[in-house]
């Protein structure tokens, strides 16, 4: 059950269950900041545990340290650099795709910004899986268009 | 318990649906957005999907690229006198989230006298230096300024310009910029000579070349011939960013023939040049260019009579294909011609009655900047003020 917050009034804390079934603790300011938290607990009430099926006990706590950091206005372009720092790409997708799940928008574009900027100078063949799509070219509508945008290959180590 | 959790959000998560792969695309650099096209075909197609283009566009307006950073923005504005009345170049400091502050900045004492035509060369400042420029019939005025700490330094006559006493040059400023390597400030100009005199030349008196080159170097103070054969400037709009001087010609590179519109631009530091030309469709007979700097962008804003503006923005410098639509204004009504771009995306025209104002990208709207300025005299600098002494050494 939620601890009832100690001495100030804005210190109220939410509790979060992930799809795994851990539950982790969060400021009610620090909620406003996930659209669907919120949502869930203008429909549920603060006092219940609100369950967040799609996020999961290896991303909620990630997610909820930079909230944590945001409310204080304490988020710095070191902060965020030290933040994603030692996340391969699959786990910046990851909190990606539950920062979308959670509606929390500040996360969200600093996320897509950083995917951005490691995708930058991958192949095709990795951006297809990273994206997890299927090549719908044929053949030769593809190596068409590789011709016509050679350019954009310079430089580029293609994946075989 | 977990093992299964997890083979489970592996396959859930490894596909990302197409409007969150949007918000990552719209941050990348064109070059690779292109080469992504390859990856399936509604990504080839990116440009033409109206949700992407919106998100492309707005990540664009609001990312403030760092070449803007700590700058202002400068109206060197030319009025369109009634007869009798004199012209007067005025500069202007434009400041307030609406440019409601226009605070005029008086042109150094070489310039008291006479203030009609002043140009700022390449529309840029280095260390919070300007280099103006003023053609005055055989009188030819070029010194650096600092605004800030109102010190000039005139740039010293160029002996190539009088070497012969037949011939007289008309002379093109080119380019002002900086050289990194040397930590020099230079001045790029291009020289072409005609003949003055009714009688033939001598034989022996006649120039080698009727055009050429020349480069001036604030740290050797002294101008130099360039060995070098590049297309002149077909108009005013001449731009410097990262000691690259860019500008767009017709001619090609002997200035000989005429040539289809082709973007150059010269490194300052290793003094060579690089042509990139427009892709077909941004060639029209009917088609006005103006080149610009568009956030941190290479942009042609290309506009006919029907006052619709396409912006296309240079992906990478010398690849034609690299040309992106990415804009579209329409129609401006009695909005005549750009003057030039400001730093967060607004973008400055002349109307046809003379009134200069300022079009926002992210809201669409038009305001007055309350100054009437000359067709095709007035033009926005990006200016970034120091207190630096003038070259800083």
């Amino acid at each position: 059950m939620a601890q009832e917050a100690s001495s100030s009034t804005s210190s109220k804390t939410i509790s979060l269950k992930t799809g795994d079934g851990e539950i982790f603790e969060i400021e009610a300011s620090a909620a406003k900041q996930m659209k669907t938290v919120q949502r869930l607990i203008d429909d549920l009430g603060d006092d219940i545990t609100i369950p967040l099926h799609n996020v999961f006990s290896k991303e909620l706590p990630k997610i909820i340290e930079y909230y944590k950091k945001d409310i204080t206005g304490e988020i710095t372009k070191d902060f965020e650099a030290e933040f994603v720092k030692d996340l391969n790409d699959d786990e910046v997708k990851v909190l990606f795709l539950a920062a979308n799940y959670l509606d929390a928008n500040k996360l969200f574009e600093f996320l897509s910004q950083n995917i951005a900027d490691r995708l930058e100078s991958k192949s095709v063949e990795y951006v297809r899986k990273y994206f997890g799509v299927e090549n719908d070219f044929t053949p030769e509508e593809e190596s068409k268009l590789r011709e016509e945008r050679a350019w954009s290959f310079r430089g580029i180590k293609e994946d075989e | 318990m977990e093992k299964s959790m997890g083979a489970t959000n592996a396959k859930v998560i490894n596909h990302i649906p197409e409007d969150l792969a949007f918000s990552i695309l719209s941050k990348l650099p064109l070059k690779s957005l292109k080469r992504f096209g390859c990856v399936r075909r509604s990504w080839a197609l990116l440009f033409e999907n109206l949700h992407f283009l919106n998100m492309y566009r707005n990540y664009f307006i609001s990312n403030n690229h760092s070449y803007y950073d700590g700058t202002s923005i400068l109206l060197n504005q030319t009025n369109n006198p009634l007869s009798g009345e004199a012209f007067h170049s005025t500069l202007y400091l434009l400041s307030g989230e609406r440019f409601e502050n226009m605070v005029k900045l008086d042109w150094p004492p070489p310039f008291h006298e006479d203030d009609s035509f002043i140009e700022i060369l390449s529309k840029t400042s280095v260390n919070g230096t300007l280099c103006l420029a003023q053609k005055n019939g055989m009188d030819l005025k070029c010194l650096f300024w600092n605004p800030t700490t109102d010190e000039f330094k005139i740039i010293p006559s160029s002996p190539f310009l009088y070497q012969s006493p037949y011939m007289e040059p008309t002379v093109d400023f080119n380019g002002f910029g900086y050289d990194h390597v040397r930590d020099d400030y230079k001045v790029l100009r291009w020289l072409c000579f005609f003949n003055i005199t009714d009688v033939e030349v001598p034989f022996e008196d006649y120039l080698d070349v009727d055009s050429m080159w020349e480069i001036y170097s604030l740290r050797s103070n002294s101008w130099t011939k360039l060995d070098i054969e590049m297309p002149a400037s077909a108009s005013n709009e001449k731009l410097h960013v990262d000691g690259v001087c860019h500008w767009w010609s017709i001619h090609d590179d002997i200035n000989c023939y005429d040539s289809p519109p082709r973007l150059v631009s010269f490194d300052l530091c290793n003094e060579v040049f690089l042509t990139t030309h427009l892709s077909s469709d941004m060639i029209d007979p009917l088609n006005i260019l103006h080149l610009t700097l568009l956030n941190g962008f290479i942009a042609f804003i290309i506009y006919d009579q029907t006052t619709t503006f396409h912006i296309r923005i240079l992906g990478e410098l010398g690849v034609k294909e690299s040309w992106t639509k990415v804009f579209i204004l329409e129609p401006l009504p009695s909005i005549e011609h750009p003057i030039g771009a400001g730093r967060k995306g607004e973008i400055f025209f002349r109307k046809d009655d003379d009134e200069l104002v300022w079009f926002d990208l992210s809201t669409q709207m038009i305001e007055e900047l309350g100054v009437k300025g000359r067709e095709h005299c007035c033009h926005i600098v990006i200016y970034k003020d120091s207190l630096l002494p003038i070259g800083g050494f």
